[in-house]
C-alpha cells in the first residue's frame, strides 16, 4: 500500500536526509530496534525450526514444548542445545536449527558449574561472555534494550501528553490556572522521588507485584512537572510575541491560537527535548534497576548488568558491554534528535560568515 | 510587575505548607516506619550475649511505648501542626537516627552540597553558555560534530556507575587520588593552600560525575536558542544594516536565548541542597543528597522532614527569582 | 572553609526568615494549637514519669523498697557456708600468651554509629560489638572451646544450687571500670535497677531482666546470689549474657536517658574504650586500650585483646572497602564469607598480592548454630495450607545448586532448621533433594496436573502455581533466581520481590508474604528454640480457647481451635505453624531441665517439622573466611570453636615489625610464601 506524503512533510524528511550524522544514527538505531523486535529469533535458547521423527517444530514462539516430546525424560521446556547435540549423534532421528545465539537472558547457561563470570568466546557463542549467574551478557543486553524501548516509547507519550497539554494551558491562559498549576508543580516537585518508589514497591506487592507498567506510572508522576514548566515558559514567552496578538485582533479563538499558531512555534523546544527525554527515560530505568528498585529479578536490564559489572570488575565485559550499550544508544538517540530539529524547524538556520 | 512579585513571595509560604504537609502524611502511609526498623534492630541485632532479647515477640504495650517515643501516638493533623509550629522557631527537631537535632545535620552538610553544588553549576554554566555560542555560530562545522559527539557521550554515561570504575582504577589501584570522602583526615592541621590542595584532590573525581552528564543538556539548549534567534528578522536585519556580528550575538541574539537558561537556573538551585545522593553515596560524601536518602530509607522522619525544609524553601526562592530573571532579560515578558 | 560556613548561615537564614514570614500568614487556629502541641510533645518527651522521677538515688532506694521480692539485701553472715564454690573447670587458654601488644588495626564500618549507648534505639548497629559484645567482661565466661561450660569473668568463683535455681557469685576484687573504681555488687543492682526500668525503652531488656530472673540477693561488697525463675540446662552460663553498668558514672540517669547518654562513653570493665576525641563524626571512631586493664594477665584473657588502637572508618559499600583493603588501607578484610565472588574473584590464590604472600587468606570452620536460611512457606495462605504443595515446593526447590554452585561447593545444604549445635538436634534427618519429579507427584496430589503454556502447572480451577517469593536481603537476589529458574523444571513459578528492609520486615512481621526467603541469626545456645517460630500461638491469636471460651496462649491451658482465623501478627513464627501434638511438645521442652530430655523432644519435634514442610532447608556455611595482610597474627589454630567471626575473640595481634618489613618489601618487589590457611579442627564430621 502506498500512501502519499503531505509535501510539507515530505520536504521535511528529504531535509533529514540530507543531514547525514542525523540519518546515519537514524538507520542504526531503526536496525537495532527492528532486531530487538524479532530478538526471539536470533537470541533465544528455544530453536528456530526442529524436525523431529518426520515431523517439524518451529519452538521460537507460543507455548513451551515439554522435553517428552523429542523422547527426553522431563516434562519441562525443552533444552534444545542438549536435543541438538543429542540429535547430531543419531542424524536420522532429526535435527535442530539454533538462533545465532542460542541463549536466552535468564538461562544458567553452565548448568551443574560454578555461578562466576565468564570470558567472552565465539566458540561458545557467548560473544559477550556470561554474568556472575552464567546468563550469556548479549542476551540480556538485546532483551533488557527491548524492555528499555518499551519504557521510552511510553514514557515519551505519557509525558508529552501531560506536559504540553497543561504546560501550554498554563502559559497561554495565565491567571489563576497558572497559579494552580505552579503550586503543583512545586509541591509535586520537591516530594522525595525515592519515598514514592519505596511506597509503591510496598504497594504494589500485593498487586502483583513491580512490572513495567508500576514502573512507568512512578517515573512518569516524577517527570512531567519538567516539561510542563518548560512548555508553560515557552508559551508565556510566544503569547507576547505580535503574531498572536495579531492573531488575537483578527478574532482567532484561543485552540486555533494554541494549535496552529503557539504549538507549531513552540515545536522547537519541544523538539529539542526529545531525544533528552528518551534519553532521559532510559537513564532513569537504568538508575532504578542499578539501585535495585526496579524491575524485580530476574528481568534483563541495563540498569541490573551495570550494577553486576561495577561490583564485578575482574570480568570487565560485562560493564563494557552495559556501558557500550548505554552510550550506543543514548548517543545515537540524540543525534537524530539534533537532526530532527534541524529539520523539522521552520526557520533554517542562518549562517553569518 | 512589583506588586506580581510581591505576591509571588505570599504565595511561598502556602506552596511550602502544601509541600510539607503532603510529605508529612505520606510518612505515616508508608508501610515500615521509624517503630519497625527499631524492633527489627532490636530482634535482629546479633549479640553474642543476651541472646534472649533475639527471637521474642513484641507485645502492644511495647509498641506503644516505642510509637510514643518516635511520636507517631498522634494523629497526623495534630503532629504537623506540633511539627509546624516547631519549624516556625527554627527547631526541626531532633533525628531518630542521629539523634542530633536534625538542623544541627543539616548544618553540618549543607557548607558540602554547597561547594559542590556551587562548583558544578559555575562549571556547566560556565562551559555550557560559552560552548552553546560557539557551537551555534560553527553550526555543521568539524568543531561542531566533535563537541557534540563529546557531550552526548558524557551525557550517555551514568556518573554513578563511573563513579565506581572511576575509585578502583583512579583511586584504589592507581591511588592518584583518595578514595573517598570531602576531605583528608589531617584537614584541620593544614595551611590554607594545603586545604584548597587537599579538597581540590578529593573534589577532582566526584565532580567529573557530578558534572559530566549536565554539559549536554544546556549546551543544546544554549545553541539551539541561539540559533532561532540569529535565523530571526531582528538579527538579520541588524546584520544588514552593518551592526557586526559580535555584537549582533552578544547584544541582540543572545540575550533572548538566555531565557530558557534562566528558567533552568531555577531549577538549577536544588543541586546545591539536593546534590547527587548516587555520587554522594559512592564517593562517601557527607552532603544533603545522602542525609536526605539515607533518612528515607532509615525512616528517620524529622532529618525527612528537615531536609525537605531546606531544599523546598530553596527551590520555591529559586523559582521566583528565575521569574525575575525572565522578566528581567526580556522586557516584553509581562507578569500580571 | 570559613567563607562557605558564611555563605551557608547566609542561605539558612534567609531560608528560616523566609519560613518565619510565611508563618506569620497561617491562620490563627493552627497556630494555636501548635502552641499547646508543644506543651503536650514536651510532656510526652519526657515520659509520664519525668515529672514524677525524683532522682536516681531517690528512686533506686524506693525502687529496693517498693520490691523487696525481688531486691534482697543481706549481710555477710547470711551467706551460706556450706557453698561449693568453685572456679569453673582448669580449661586450656585459646589465645597466645606471647601475642605481641602493640599497633593500631584498621578496620571499617558501613555506617558512622548512631549513638555511644549500647543499649537503647539505634544501639545496635556494628559498633555495639565493639563497644560491648566482643568487649566488656560478663561475669563468668563461656569457654568458646567448652560450650557450657564456664570461666572466671567479673566473678573469680561462683557456686550454684540447682535446686533453689540460685547462682552464687563473689567478684574478683581486682575488677575495675576503666576509670579505676571498683566493680561491686553496688552496680549488680544498679544494673538490675536500670534495665529494669525502662529508661532504654527497650522493654526486651526489661522482660529479659524481670522474667529470667526470680531475685538478686546482695550480701556485702563483692558477694551476691541471682536467682532465675526456671530451671533450665544452661543453668551454668546463663549469667554469661548479663551486662553491667557503672553505678558511679550514671549518676544523672533518668527518663531522659536515651538523649542524655547518646554520645557518652561509660566506663567499662573491658579491654578497650573510645576517648571523646576519637569519635570523628561522620568519618572515624578509634578504640584504645585500656590503660593497665585489670584483666589483661588473667588465665582466657592474656594474649587477648593485643592492638593498642582500633580504628574504624566509613566505607558504606564491602566493594570499595575491600579495594581499600587491598590497598594496605585496612588490615582484616571480613566480608569473604557471605560473597564468594570476593574469595574466587576479586581476590583470587592467583592474584598477586595473594602469590607474594602479603596478603594471607584463611577458612576457619567454626561450630555454631547457623543462621537458618531458607524458604518460610506462609501455611495461612491459599493453596500452601495444602501440605502436598509445600512438600511439592521441598523438592523444586533447588538449594543444593546454591550451595554447590554458587557457594562453590564450600556451603551445604541445611538438614535441620537448626544445624550447627553442639549436638546434632536430629542425628539422621536429612533435606529433600531438587527433584523435579516427585515435585510433580507431590503438586499432581494437589491438584496441579495439567502444565500451562508457560511451563507453570494448574488445577482443574484455573489456578496456576505460582507464589510470591520475598526477602529484604537485596544481597541474595541472586540466589532468588536460581531458585527461580530451577523451580520451572517442577512446573512452579516464583516471583522474585526484593523489598526494602523496613517494608519487608513489616510484611513478614504481619504474615503478608507467601514465602519467604530470609534467616534469623542465632547467638551459640546450648539448644534450640522452638517457641518463638513454631508455636500455634505465635500464629493465631485464637489457636487455643480455654474453658471459659476466651483465647489462651498455650496448649495446656485450652483446646485447640480447629479452625483458626486470626493471624497474630509481631512474632517470628513466619510459617504460621500451628501443630497441637507440636506445641504440647514444645511446652515440654521449655519448662525441662535435663538436657537428654530436651534432646530427645528434639528429636521428635523435629519429625513433625519435616512432615509439615513448611520451611525448605536452605544454605549454610559451615566456616568463615578472611584475608589480612600477613602482619596480623593469630595463636596455633587461629580462633575458638565458637567464633563467628575472625576478630571475635581478639585472639589476633600486629607485628609491627614485619608490617614494616613487609610494606617495604612490597615496594622493593620482594616477596613472600603465600598463606592460604584452612583450620578445619572443628569442622563438623
Amino acid at each position: 500500500m502506498k500512501f502519499s506524503l503531505n509535501p510539507i512533510t515530505a520536504k521535511k524528511l528529504r531535509r533529514f536526509r540530507q543531514i547525514r550524522r542525523g540519518f546515519v544514527s537514524f538507520t542504526i538505531l531503526a536496525v537495532l530496534i527492528g532486531l530487538s523486535l524479532i530478538a526471539e529469533v536470533l537470541v533465544n535458547s528455544r530453536a528456530l525450526i526442529v524436525r523431529f521423527e518426520g515431523k517439524w517444530y518451529f519452538p521460537t514462539y507460543g507455548a513451551i514444548i515439554p522435553g517428552r516430546t523429542f523422547g527426553l525424560d522431563y516434562d519441562y521446556a525443552t533444552n534444545f542445545r542438549e536435543l541438538q547435540a543429542r540429535l547430531e549423534k543419531e542424524p536420522e532421528r532429526g535435527w535442530v536449527l539454533m538462533p545465532p545465539v542460542p541463549y536466552d537472558p535468564i538461562e544458567n547457561c553452565y548448568p551443574g558449574e560454578f555461578f562466576r563470570p565468564r570470558a567472552p568466546s565465539f566458540a561458545e557463542r557467548h560473544f559477550l561472555g556470561t554474568d556472575q549467574l552464567n546468563r550469556d551478557v548479549l542476551a540480556r543486553v538485546v532483551y533488557g534494550f527491548r524492555n528499555a524501548l518499551i519504557f521510552a516509547g511510553c514514557y515519551i507519550v505519557l509525558t508529552y501528553l501531560i506536559g504540553v497539554s497543561l504546560g501550554c494551558s498554563m502559559g497561554y491562559f495565565g491567571g489563576r490556572l497558572d497559579l494552580f498549576g505552579q503550586r503543583l508543580i512545586e509541591i509535586w516537585s520537591q516530594v522525595p522521588f525515592f519515598f514514592v518508589v519505596i511506597i509503591v514497591a510496598s504497594i504494589v506487592s500485593g498487586l502483583g507485584g513491580m512490572n513495567l507498567g508500576w514502573l512507568l506510572g512512578v517515573v512518569v508522576l516524577f517527570s512531567w512537572t519538567s516539561i510542563t514548566w518548560y512548555m508553560r515558559s515557552v508559551t508565556y514567552k510566544e503569547k507576547a510575541r505580535d503574531y498572536v496578538h495579531a492573531a488575537e485582533v483578527i478574532g482567532a479563538g484561543n485552540t486555533r491560537i494554541i494549535f496552529s499558531h503557539v504549538l507549531p512555534n513552540v515545536i522547537s523546544t519541544l523538539v529539542t527535548f526529545a531525544p533528552f527525554s528518551v534519553a532521559a527515560a532510559i537513564s532513569a530505568l537504568t538508575a532504578l534497576d542499578f539501585l535495585g528498585y526496579g524491575l524485580p529479578p530476574p528481568t534483563p536490564s541495563w540498569g541490573e548488568l551495570l550494577r553486576q559489572g561495577t561490583s564485578n570488575l575482574s570480568a570487565p565485559w560485562i560493564v563494557a558491554s552495559a556501558f557500550g550499550a548505554l552510550m550506543l544508544v543514548l548517543v545515537l538517540v540524540t543525534f537524530i534528535g539534533e537532526a530532527v530539529r534541524e529539520a523539522f524547524d521552520p526557520k533554517k538556520f542562518t549562517i553569518y560568515r | 510587575m512589583r506588586d506580581y512579585f510581591l505576591r509571588r513571595l505570599l504565595l511561598i509560604p502556602p506552596t511550602f505548607i502544601g509541600v510539607t504537609l503532603l510529605v508529612f502524611a505520606i510518612t505515616r502511609f508508608v508501610p515500615g516506619g521509624p517503630l519497625e526498623r527499631a524492633i527489627m534492630e532490636a530482634r535482629t541485632s546479633e549479640t553474642r550475649r543476651g541472646g534472649d532479647m533475639g527471637r521474642s515477640s513484641t507485645s502492644e504495650e511495647q509498641l506503644a511505648d516505642l510509637k510514643a517515643y518516635y511520636g507517631l501516638d498522634k494523629p497526623i493533623p495534630v503532629a504537623y501542626v506540633q511539627w509546624l509550629g516547631k519549624v516556625v522557631r527554627c527547631d526541626l527537631g531532633t533525628s531518630h537516627r542521629f539523634n542530633e537535632p536534625v538542623r544541627d545535620l543539616i548544618t553540618q552538610r549543607l557548607p558540602v552540597s554547597l561547594v559542590y553544588g556551587g562548583i558544578t553549576l559555575a562549571l556547566t554554566y560556565g562551559v555550557c553558555i560559552p560552548l552553546g555560542i560557539a557551537k551555534a555560530i560553527r553550526h555543521r562545522t568539524g568543531f561542531d560534530n566533535a563537541t557534540s559527539a563529546l557531550i552526548f557521550f558524557g551525557y550517555a554515561v551514568p556518573g554513578y556507575a563511573l563513579g565506581a570504575i572511576l575509585i578502583v582504577f583512579l583511586a584504589a589501584r592507581a591511588e592518584w587520588f583518595p578514595m573517598s570522602g570531602f576531605v583528608g583526615e589531617n584537614f584541620s592541621d593544614l595551611s590554607i593552600w594545603g586545604k584548597v590542595v587537599d579538597l581540590a584532590h578529593h573534589a577532582v573525581l566526584p565532580l567529573v560525575c557530578y558534572a559530566i552528564t549536565s554539559f549536554a543538556f544546556l549546551t543544546m539548549l544554549m545553541k539551539n536558542q541561539l540559533m532561532d534567534n540569529l535565523a530571526a528578522d531582528f538579527v538579520r536585519t541588524a546584520v544588514a544594516k552593518g551592526v557586526s556580528f559580535k555584537t549582533a550575538v552578544l547584544r541582540h541574539a543572545l540575550r533572548n536565548s538566555l531565557i530558557p537558561l534562566a528558567t533552568h537556573l531555577g531549577a538549577s538551585l536544588t543541586v546545591f541542597v539536593g546534590g547527587s545522593y548516587l555520587i554522594e553515596f559512592i564517593f562517601d560524601i557527607n552532603g544533603m543528597g545522602l542525609l536526605g536518602v539515607q533518612s528515607i530509607f532509615d525512616r528517620d522522619y524529622p532529618s525527612v522532614m528537615g531536609v525537605l525544609v531546606v531544599s523546598s524553601l530553596v527551590l520555591l526562592t529559586g523559582n521566583v527569582i528565575s521569574d525575575m530573571l525572565i522578566a528581567l532579560i526580556d522586557p516584553r515578558v509581562r507578569f500580571k | 572553609m570559613k567563607t562557605t560556613k558564611i555563605a551557608l548561615l547566609a542561605a539558612l537564614s534567609t531560608a528560616f526568615a523566609l519560613a518565619g514570614c510565611g508563618k506569620k500568614e497561617t491562620p490563627p487556629p493552627a497556630a494555636g494549637a501548635s502552641t499547646s502541641g508543644t506543651a503536650e510533645a514536651s510532656a510526652t518527651a519526657g515520659d509520664t514519669a519525668k515529672s514524677a522521677y525524683p532522682g536516681l538515688e531517690a528512686d533506686l532506694a524506693a525502687t529496693l523498697k517498693h520490691e523487696s521480692n525481688f531486691y534482697v539485701i543481706k549481710t555477710a553472715a547470711d551467706i551460706p557456708t556450706n557453698l561449693a564454690w568453685t572456679s569453673g573447670p582448669d580449661l586450656p587458654e585459646f589465645a597466645d600468651p606471647n601475642a605481641k601488644k602493640g599497633g593500631t588495626l584498621n578496620f571499617y564500618l558501613q555506617d558512622f554509629p548512631r549513638t555511644m549507648r549500647t543499649i537503647g534505639p539505634d544501639s545496635s548497629g556494628g559498633m555495639r560489638q565493639y563497644l560491648l559484645d566482643y568487649i566488656v567482661m560478663g561475669l563468668v565466661l563461656e569457654h568458646p572451646n567448652y560450650p557450657g561450660q564456664a570461666v572466671p569473668g567479673l566473678a573469680k568463683e561462683w557456686a550454684p544450687v540447682r535446686e533453689e535455681r540460685t547462682m552464687y557469685f563473689r567478684l574478683d576484687e581486682r575488677a575495675r571500670w576503666s576509670d579505676g573504681a571498683p566493680v561491686t555488687t553496688d552496680d549488680v543492682i544498679f544494673s538490675f535497677y536500670f534495665h529494669r526500668s525502662g529508661f532504654h525503652k527497650l522493654n526486651w531488656y526489661t522482660d529479659f531482666y524481670s522474667k529470667t530472673w526470680e531475685k538478686v540477693t546482695v550480701f556485702d561488697k563483692y558477694t551476691f546470689a541471682l536467682t532465675l525463675a526456671e530451671l533450665r540446662p544452661d543453668f551454668d552460663t546463663r549469667v554469661a549474657g548479663m551486662t553491667f553498668y557503672p553505678k558511679h558514672a550514671m549518676a544523672d540517669l533518668g527518663p531522659d536517658f536515651v538523649e542524655k547518654y547518646q554520645w557518652r562513653v561509660l566506663p567499662t570493665t573491658g579491654a578497650y574504650t573510645v576517648r571523646e576525641e576519637d569519635i570523628d563524626k561522620g568519618q572515624s571512631v578509634t578504640l584504645t586500650r585500656v590503660k593497665d586493664w585489670w584483666a589483661r594477665d588473667l588465665k582466657y584473657y592474656r594474649g587477648r585483646y593485643n592492638p593498642d588502637r582500633y580504628r574504624f572508618r566509613i566505607i558504606r559499600d564491602h566493594d570499595k572497602a575491600l579495594e581499600a583493603f587491598m590497598r594496605g588501607d585496612i588490615d582484616i578484610f571480613q566480608q569473604m564469607t557471605a560473597v564468594p565472588k570476593y574469595w574466587y574473584d576479586t581476590l583470587p590464590n592467583n592474584h598477586p598480592l595473594v602469590a607474594d604472600g602479603y596478603v594471607h587468606k584463611a577458612t576457619f570452620y567454626n561450630r555454631i548454630p547457623r543462621p537458618d536460611w531458607g524458604l518460610y512457606i506462609n501455611t495461612a495462605k491459599h493453596l500452601l495450607d495444602n501440605k502436598d504443595v509445600r512438600w511439592g515446593i521441598q523438592y523444586a526447590s533447588n538449594f543444593d545448586m546454591v550451595a554447590s554452585q554458587f557457594y562453590r561447593g564450600d556451603a551445604m545444604q541445611m538438614n535441620t532448621r537448626n544445624d550447627g549445635y553442639s549436638w546434632r538436634v536430629h542425628p539422621t534427618m536429612m533435606a529433600r533433594k531438587f527433584d523435579p519429579v516427585k515435585a510433580r507427584e507431590y503438586f499432581a496430589k494437589a491438584g496441579f496436573t495439567k502444565q500451562g503454556p508457560d511451563g507453570v502447572l494448574t488445577n482443574d480451577q484455573g489456578e496456576r502455581l505460582s507464589f510470591t517469593i520475598t526477602t529484604y536481603r537485596p544481597d541474595i537476589r541472586d540466589i532468588m533466581t536460581i531458585l527461580k529458574t530451577e523451580a520451572i523444571k517442577a512446573g512452579l513459578e516464583f516471583n522474585i520481590e526484593v523489598l526494602d528492609q523496613s517494608t519487608g520486615w513489616k510484611k513478614f512481621q504481619q504474615k503478608q508474604h507467601e514465602i519467604g526467603l530470609l534467616a534469623f541469626s542465632r547467638s551459640p545456645e546450648l539448644f534450640p528454640r522452638y517457641w518463638e517460630d513454631g508455636h500455634g500461638s505465635n500464629a493465631y491469636e485464637d489457636a487455643y480457647i480455654g474453658p471459659d471460651g476466651k483465647f489462651v496462649e498455650k496448649f495446656s491451658d485450652g483446646t485447640p481451635n480447629p479452625k483458626p482465623t486470626r493471624v497474630r501478627p509481631n512474632t517470628n513464627n513466619y510459617t504460621s505453624t500451628f501443630i497441637p501434638e507440636f506445641d504440647r511438645l514444645i511446652e515440654h521442652y521449655d519448662r525441662s531441665a535435663s538436657l537428654d530430655e530436651m534432646k530427645a523432644l528434639a528429636v521428635k519435634m523435629e519429625e513433625i517439622l519435616y512432615e509439615e514442610a513448611a520451611w525448605v532447608p536452605g544454605w549454610a556455611q559451615p566456616y568463615f573466611r578472611c584475608a589480612y595482610w600477613r602482619w596480623v597474627r593469630w595463636p596455633e589454630g587461629m580462633n575458638p570453636m565458637l567464633a563467628r567471626y575472625a576478630d571475635e575473640f581478639f585472639v589476633h595481634w600486629i607485628d609491627e615489625d614485619m608490617e614494616k618489613e613487609t610494606r617495604s618489601a612490597k615496594n622493593k618487589g620482594q616477596t613472600f610464601p603465600p598463606g592460604i590457611h584452612v583450620f578445619d579442627q572443628y569442622k563438623e564430621p
